[in-house]
């Protein structure tokens, strides 16, 4: 799957999930809301018909003049009587701080009822009845909604994921052609360009030919076509390209690279300033490095002035090439790394070789920097990881 | 139950020859006058005991019929309760006497079966 492929199906499951499981979420705490109360009103009912069994039993006691009066009692149920003036008169339990406006009330982790008893039965006129609460039947209800909404989001990913591919799946026909014609155009490129390339070799140590500045145009074109090939060939084969990590010596690397440049820079009359140290190694693959140096380098070139100064710093620790070019407005150098994003469009190229660098750096986790003022200069840096 | 109201209205109609140092409760013993029936009905009527005690100590101060705890049936077979000429603070502590001992607060228990 590819990259784009990847963030677009992402995206659409991120915003098809987030509203769905809302949605599921909003629905479920209202049934959780409205379920709960019906848990807690069957347990007020429970106490209602208590506080009934009790108020008959208060008349009974009242017409019975034997001694001792038996209290009714109950393990479940706590209750006090009170008279008119909410004086305690007996219970099986002496509540405090008694909410006397409210009929029913919960206060710590209880249910209260205060009923109210005419004819005043042993001179009760409010019976006080508690009930702890009982929270089992609403941890089961918690249980059953929260399994509910993990098989609804399992659901709902699955059919996500099925939408998403069937959403996903024009734009991945679409990647896929552009990529084979990409393919079929760069291998197509591959063949007339090493013929270009090998027979400008052929007049120039061969046949000496007189007309050496055209030539050089056709040199440079010629590689530059090259360059092309090789980056889209690069970026097509990116995530299915086997990456050789070795020690390889940078110092080597950019001389010869420099060396493949030097028709654009001998073309471009630039004042080329070298400080490279010798030997300096890092741990990457040769290619990506190849495709490093050669965008840095090419892009320093590209866009510079002619005549202009070519600096290029390198040791164990940096990496820097610094031009004296037309520079980058500070607008342009927040959108630099965006792949067909050029600096300046007056200029060629399709704006990969930044996606390139970027692709690397990231991949060896490199520090890298552009600095630029426009028409004066642009500066790249790069702090290898070691 | 006749008999019962009848030595009520007895009880109640010889108020002037208490002796004021007497119980009123040994009194309505001799007489067999269901004192626990009466303080019942006012329990059940005026719920606090407070409240009990003014209304039985008005009544006996001015016995009438708007006042009685009994129904106004019984005033048609039995004439109201002559006025007794008793000393307040001492019809204060008998009728303190008289709640203490049928007060229920004494008498409930829980039931544990």
């Amino acid at each position: 799957m590819l990259k784009s492929e990847k963030r677009s199906l992402f995206r659409f499951l991120a915003i098809y999930l987030t509203s769905t499981m809302l949605l599921f979420i909003l629905t479920t705490v209202i049934l959780y809301t409205y379920q709960k109360h019906n848990i807690i009103d069957i347990q007020m009912d429970k106490i209602h018909i208590e506080a009934q069994k009790i108020s008959d039993k208060l008349r009974i006691l009242h017409t019975n003049f034997n001694s001792p009066l038996l209290y009714p009692n109950s393990k479940d149920f706590k209750s006090a009587i009170f008279n008119i003036n909410k004086k305690y008169i007996f219970g099986s339990f002496k509540p405090q701080n008694i909410l006397w406006d409210r009929e029913f009330y919960i206060y710590q982790d209880c249910i209260f009822y205060i009923s109210t008893i005419k004819p005043y039965y042993l001179g009760a006129s409010y019976l006080v009845i508690s009930k702890k609460i009982d929270y089992k039947p609403i941890d089961n209800l918690q249980k059953l909604l929260l399994i509910f909404l993990i098989i609804a989001f399992v659901f709902f990913f699955l059919l996500g994921l099925f939408l998403g591919r069937l959403f996903v799946a024009p734009m991945k026909e679409s990647m896929e052609s552009m990529n084979r014609f990409i393919q079929d155009t760069t291998h197509e490129l591959n063949t007339p360009i090493s013929t270009i390339l090998s027979n400008i070799e052929l007049l120039e140590t061969i046949y000496n030919c007189e007309a050496k500045e055209e030539m050089k145009r056709i040199e440079i074109a010629s590689k530059t076509l090259s360059r092309l090939y090789e980056d889209l060939t690069y970026l097509k084969l990116n995530h299915r390209y086997h990456i050789e990590i070795e020690h390889l010596n940078i110092s080597k690397l950019l001389y010869e690279r420099i060396e493949f440049f030097s028709t654009m820079i001998e073309a471009k009359s630039l004042i080329l300033n070298l400080r490279i140290d010798e030997d300096v190694s890092i741990d990457i693959d040769k290619n990506d490095a190849i495709r490093l140096v050669d965008n840095i380098l090419s892009n320093a070139i590209k866009y510079n002035k002619k005549g202009g100064d070519l600096k290029i710093e390198l040791s164990s620790k940096i990496f820097i090439v610094h031009n004296s070019g037309i520079g980058i407005q500070e607008r342009d150098l927040k959108s630099i790394y965006d792949r067909f994003n050029r600096a300046n469009s007056s200029e060629g190229g399709f704006g990969i070789g930044l996606d390139i660098i970027q692709t690397i750096i990231k991949r060896y986790e490199f520090d890298f920097k552009i600095t630029s003022k426009e028409h004066i200069y642009t500066e790249a840096k790069l702090k290898w990881k070691r | 139950m006749e008999k019962i109201i009848v030595t009520i209205s007895i009880l109640t109609s010889m108020g002037n020859s208490i002796n004021q140092n007497s119980s009123c409760i040994e009194c309505h013993k001799m007489q067999k006058i269901p004192s626990e029936l009466i303080y019942r009905r006012y329990l059940m009527k005026y719920s606090d005991n407070s409240i009990v005690k003014l209304k039985m100590f008005n009544y006996i101060k001015n016995p009438i019929k708007k006042s009685s705890i009994m129904p106004k049936q019984f005033f048609l077979k039995f004439p109201m309760k002559r006025k007794i000429d008793i000393n307040s603070t001492i019809l204060n502590y008998e009728i303190d006497e008289y709640i203490k001992k049928f007060d229920i607060k004494s008498r409930l228990i829980l039931d544990n079966n």
